[in-house]
C-alpha cells in the first residue's frame, strides 16, 4: 500500500461571515449592515492551506495569528499552524502549535487528532494510539479521526486485501468454512 | 436585518492521512465449479471497498443472477451480504463478468445460480515498530 500522506482538511474559516470578503446585508426595513472578514489572513491563510499551499497558508496564519483578536481566532490560527507544518511535515514545528493549543483548550479533539498524525509520522505509535483514543472519546465519528485510526492501523497492523470468488454451490461453500 | 444573528462557519484545520490508496496489494482468487457446466468466460473482481478496508471489515456477498444462452448475466441480485458495504462491488463485479456462450444445441442444467464474493483482510508484517518503544 502507498504510503503517501495527503491532507484533508476541514477549514477553520476564523469567525467570518458568510462568503468570500465583505458581503453587504440588506433589509427592507433597517440600515444596511457591512459585514467582512474580521481576520483575513487568518482566512487566506485556511484557504491556502485547503488547496495544498502549505507554505503560503502558513505564512497567512503567522499573519494571522499576530492581529488575531479573540480566543477562537488564536486557537483557530493554532489548529492550523498545527496542520501547516504537517503538510510541511516539520514536525517539532507542527507539535509545538498543537501543544499550545492543547493547552489553551484540553478537549480539543482535532489537535488531538492532529497530534495523533505527527506521532504516526515519527512512528510513536504508543502515543498516537492514546491521543487517537483521547481524540474518538471527545468526537465519536468524526471522519477525521477515523482516516487518521486507518493511518495508525496501516502502520501498526498492516492488511493485505483479498478478493475470493466463489461459484461453488452453498451448501459446499458452508462445508469448507466449517 | 440589524441585530441578525450571522451564522459564522467555523471548523477546525484537522489533519488527518488521505484515504487510503487504491489498493495496490489486492489479492484475487476465483474458485471454480467445476460440477457444473457453466463455464466463467471473463471473471470481473470488485475492488476492496476503501472505507471497509479502512475500517477492517470484511465479509461476503452472495449474487445470484441467470445466464442467458450467450453468457451474458441477467437479473444479478444481491441474496445475502454480511454487510451492506460489500452489496455494491459484488453487483458491479457480477455485471461486468459473462459466462461461455452456449453452442447450438446445449442447454444449461440450470441457468439461475448464485456466486459468492468473500472481502478478507490478511494481516502483513508491520515495515517497522514503534519508535517510543
Amino acid at each position: 500500500m502507498r504510503t503517501t500522506v495527503a491532507v484533508l482538511l476541514a477549514v477553520f474559516l476564523a469567525p467570518v461571515a458568510w462568503g468570500q470578503g465583505a458581503e453587504r446585508m440588506k433589509s427592507e426595513t433597517g440600515p444596511t449592515t457591512v459585514i467582512g472578514p474580521t481576520n483575513p489572513p487568518l482566512q487566506d491563510g485556511a484557504q491556502a492551506l485547503l488547496a495544498g499551499h502549505a507554505a503560503e497558508g502558513v505564512r497567512l496564519t503567522h499573519e494571522g495569528l499576530e492581529i488575531a483578536g479573540s480566543a477562537r481566532e488564536e486557537e483557530a490560527a493554532l489548529s492550523n499552524l498545527c496542520a501547516g507544518y504537517i503538510m510541511l511535515e516539520n514536525f517539532d514545528e507542527a507539535m509545538k502549535y498543537c501543544e499550545l493549543l492543547l493547552r489553551r483548550d484540553p478537549d480539543n479533539w482535532r489537535a488531538y487528532n492532529n497530534r495523533a498524525v505527527i506521532y504516526i509520522k515519527t512512528r510513536q505509535y504508543d502515543l498516537a494510539e492514546q491521543d487517537l483514543l483521547r481524540g474518538e472519546e471527545l468526537k465519536p465519528g468524526a471522519h477525521t479521526l477515523k482516516v487518521a485510526r486507518a493511518m495508525y492501523m496501516d502502520a501498526v497492523h498492516p492488511v493485505a486485501p483479498e478478493i475470493i470468488v466463489d461459484d461453488r454451490d452453498a451448501a459446499e461453500q458452508e462445508g469448507e468454512q466449517r | 436585518m440589524p441585530g441578525t444573528a450571522l451564522s459564522i462557519v467555523m471548523a477546525t484545520l484537522t489533519f488527518a492521512a488521505a484515504e487510503a490508496d487504491e489498493p495496490e496489494d489486492e489479492r484475487a482468487t476465483h474458485i471454480v465449479d467445476t460440477s457444473t457446466d457453466r463455464a466463467p468466460a471473463r471473471t470481473t473482481f470488485p475492488k476492496y471497498p476503501r472505507i471497509a478496508r479502512r475500517d477492517r471489515i470484511e465479509g461476503k456477498a452472495t449474487v445470484c443472477f441467470t445466464i442467458d444462452t450467450r453468457g451474458r448475466i441477467h437479473n444479478a441480485r444481491i441474496r445475502e451480504a454480511s454487510h451492506r458495504i460489500f452489496r455494491r462491488p459484488a453487483l458491479r463485479a457480477m455485471r461486468a463478468s459473462t459466462f461461455e456462450a452456449l453452442g447450438p444445441g446445449e442447454v444449461l442444467e440450470r441457468s439461475r445460480t448464485c456466486r459468492t464474493y468473500r472481502f478478507r483482510l490478511e494481516p502483513i508484517l508491520a515495515a517497522a515498530g514503534s519508535a517510543d518503544n
